[in-house]
């Protein structure tokens, strides 16, 4: 698979369809069925294929770990930010329509649901991090994927 | 000394959850908050509109007002309990630190 020039060129163009794929599943989460998880499992989906079109080693370089990891920490800090806005704004932790933050779209819409679209946004950027630090893991912990000789 | 006090304390929990398990109502009751629009033949038909006044029925009539967004799931999940969810992608974080710790590798000491 290593030398296979079909599926290093193919994974490689796929990806960026793949994206936004699950960045529509992820900002359309208040409106359709859908949402954080699903579209965060997505884009990490698409990374794990862009890593292994290309060898492991230079996905790596793309994307380092340590800006993996505070991307996924920052995902999780978007979601508690969204909530600690309704106690600046005088009420409960997460209120959505009493303090209208963050400010309220049309119902129905891409932003209607208030703090829906933020809240999305920030799981579907935890778990995208969260598969692709995984993968790193698992692959740092197998070693190298060595390209196999018998087949060749 | 120790024992003994641990021997009571959970003596004194078990008898709460027994007689908290003894006044619930049986698997399948229809007067279960989960029950709302199932409503049995035999149920006369002055109690109906009382009877589906329950979570399931409120949160699908009333969280396009309470919420804004159409999609009925995506306003429970995070909206109504949103504190779940907050907590839920905190388990995971924190499941994915513990994998890392244990099976990755320190990249700072190569």
């Amino acid at each position: 698979m290593n030398n296979s020039l079909i599926v290093k060129v193919v994974s490689q163009k796929m990806v960026p369809f793949i994206i936004m794929l699950g960045a529509s599943i992820i900002l359309h989460g208040a409106a359709t069925p859908g949402g954080g998880f699903q579209g965060g499992v997505v884009i990490g989906a698409a990374y794990i294929l862009f890593a292994l079109g290309i060898d492991a080693k230079t996905a790596r370089l793309r994307l380092p770990v340590i800006k993996v990891k505070i991307v996924e920490s920052a995902g999780v800090l978007i979601y508690a930010f969204t909530g600690l806005g309704g106690i600046l704004l005088g009420s409960n932790f997460l209120a959505n329509k009493i303090v209208l933050f963050p400010p309220q779209g049309e119902p129905g819409g891409l932003f209607g649901g208030g703090t829906l679209i933020p809240i999305t946004i920030g799981v579907g950027i935890h778990v995208a991090c969260t598969v692709a630090s995984l993968y790193y893991a698992f692959v740092e912990y197998e070693g190298e994927p060595k390209p196999d000789k018998e087949t060749e | 000394m120790k024992r003994s006090v641990a021997v009571i304390l959970f003596a004194v929990f078990a008898v709460c959850m027994i007689v908290v398990v003894l006044h619930l109502y049986p698997v399948g009751d229809p007067r279960l908050p989960g029950y709302a629009d199932f409503i049995p033949a035999e149920i006369p038909s002055e109690e109906i509109p009382r009877r589906a006044d329950s979570v399931a029925t409120y949160y699908n009539r009333n969280s396009a007002r309470d919420v804004g967004g159409t999609c009925v799931i995506a306003s429970v999940i995070l909206d109504y309990r949103g504190y779940d969810t907050l907590y839920e992608a905190t388990v995971l974080f924190t499941a994915v630190i513990a994998c890392l710790a244990l099976i990755g590798k320190d990249h700072h000491h190569e």
